[in-house]
């Protein structure tokens, strides 16, 4: 449980990475399209659209993308462009703003239309919600999946630590007759728990760290475009350790729980 | 007035909706007493015998155990008062896993007691009841006999203010059972107080203590064999 716990939490991990970084791109920056002018007057208009853009609130920063840069965006649609090619290409502006809940794109789209009709602004809202949605709900099945399989290991212990109450119901007796508090008997109990929870902890999340590993060193080898980010940072490594430790205590907390509610029932 | 140790006062019993077992039981042990617990099987010394040793609640009357109201006195308390009760159990009751010195130092651990010079003395003690060569023995490689000395042993190990027997002279010879009675006499002496529950009249007889006769679940107190002739 402590394996697909730890494997779980790993994906919940890398699903919120995805979708904070993926929900950043699409509110923190905007891509600009002008279409190119057939007289050839782009220069002037595109200074003109650098302007407005700067000038709306909240802008940090406007960029012309190079054309080589826009050339080598298009080349898998359209192959390599010979250099004396007369292709009208669009001048495309890299926005980056400053809060990105904050900030509207359709205010920046109303200030450009005044000044370069035709020009459009990209939020990459359509490709980028679907994925965030998905991120989302990978995130909220993989926290569902964690306190599934807490509930499950809660089940399973109660299961166990009755079990021994029952086969060790005599020793638990005649402790309870010489005077053993309740405390001191769950205590027994607990430790031996505790021992199993720990044995079985340190299994789970060993095999889980070399399967983490595995996944992450085989992610290496695909193109990482098609991939979200899988490094893991050192607080990643903490909330992935926190499913053992956190599985040893509930082992050890259910196991005191379910000694101190059947002693209760003795005289 | 001396002090009660023990005091039941309209005492009845009964499992479940079966019968009632013990009715209307009334008596109390001094302390420094010691009695006698006899009665054809069946006649309630065993149950008699678990709400001495805090076992079980009545179904009706009031216990009173080292002057606390059992009915009143809450759960927590309780250990603490079992604590200063030895019991000989009919059945021994010993653990398997551990040996004859760790189950007779078992009351000392439970009471947090336990080091090196308290096990020198389960060691003496074990001694005195005839098993020095069998101390580190486990209870399935004993006979009857020796593990019945083992649970007597352990039962008197902290020195308990109120000792109860259930049948301790049952599995041993009449030579044993007769050193076992002066083991508890001695306690008795040392201010224990004793309640021996057997069918052996003769070990009755050979000893001048006061006897508790139950007969079908009531309550007789008789004096000594030897003021009533035998």
């Amino acid at each position: 449980m402590v394996f697909l716990g730890s494997l779980t939490a790993a994906f919940a991990v890398i699903a919120n990475h995805s979708l904070r970084s993926w929900d950043n791109q699409l509110t923190g920056r905007l891509t600009i399209q002008i279409p190119p002018l057939e007289n050839g007057a782009d220069s002037a208009r595109l200074d003109q659209a650098l302007e407005t853009i700067r000038g709306v609130p909240g802008v940090a920063t406007a960029d012309v993308i190079e054309p080589a840069t826009v050339s080598a965006l298009l080349e898998p649609w359209i192959g390599t462009l010979p250099a004396d090619a007369d292709l009208p290409m669009p001048h495309l502006i890299d926005v980056a703003v400053n809060d990105p809940h904050d900030f509207k794109s359709t205010d920046l789209a109303e200030a450009l239309a005044t000044v370069v009709p035709g020009a459009s602004v990209d939020d990459h809202r359509i490709f980028l919600v679907g994925l965030i949605k998905l991120a989302g709900t990978v995130r909220a099945l993989a926290i569902i999946t964690v306190v599934i399989i807490g509930m499950s290991a809660v089940a399973a212990v109660v299961f166990a630590t009755r079990s021994g109450l029952a086969i060790h119901a005599p020793t638990i007796e005649l402790l309870h007759l010489m005077g053993a508090p309740d405390a001191y008997i769950a205590s027994l109990f607990q430790r031996h728990a505790l021992l199993l929870g720990l044995r079985g902890s340190l299994l789970g999340a060993l095999v889980a760290a070399v399967a983490l590993a595995s996944i992450a060193r085989l992610a290496t080898e695909i193109d990482t475009a098609l991939l979200p980010d899988l490094a893991v940072r050192p607080l990643d490594v903490l909330i992935i350790l926190a499913v053992p430790v956190t599985a040893v205590l509930l082992v050890m907390a259910t196991a005191r729980l379910t000694v101190l509610r059947s002693l209760v029932r003795m005289a | 007035m001396a002090v009660e140790v023990l005091r039941f006062d309209n005492i009845g019993m009964r499992y479940g909706v079966g019968p009632e077992i013990l009715r209307d039981v009334s008596f109390g042990l001094e302390q420094g007493s010691f009695h006698f617990l006899t009665g054809s099987s069946g006649a309630g010394k065993t149950t008699l015998l678990k709400l001495m040793y805090l076992s079980h609640r009545p179904s009706r009357g009031l216990v009173h155990v080292f002057g606390k109201d059992i009915s009143v006195t809450p759960r927590a308390s309780l250990p603490a008062l079992r604590r200063r009760i030895g019991v000989v159990f009919q059945d021994f009751r010993l653990l398997d896993h551990l040996t004859a010195v760790q189950n007779v130092a078992l009351p000392l651990v439970v009471s947090g007691l336990k080091d090196d010079k308290l096990d020198q003395h389960v060691r003496e003690l074990l001694t005195w009841v005839g098993l020095a060569d069998r101390l580190d023995a486990k209870p399935s490689t004993l006979s009857g006999g020796q593990q019945q000395r083992v649970a007597i042993a352990r039962a008197v190990i902290n020195r308990p203010r109120l000792l109860l027997a259930d049948e301790p002279t049952g599995n041993v010879d009449n030579e044993i059972a007769v050193r076992l009675m002066y083991l508890f006499e001695e306690l008795n002496k040392m201010g224990t107080t004793v309640v021996i529950a057997t069918h052996n009249d003769d070990l009755i007889s050979q000893f001048r203590h006061p006897v508790l006769q139950l007969s079908s679940g009531e309550l007789i107190q008789l004096p000594p064999r030897w003021q009533r002739g035998r």
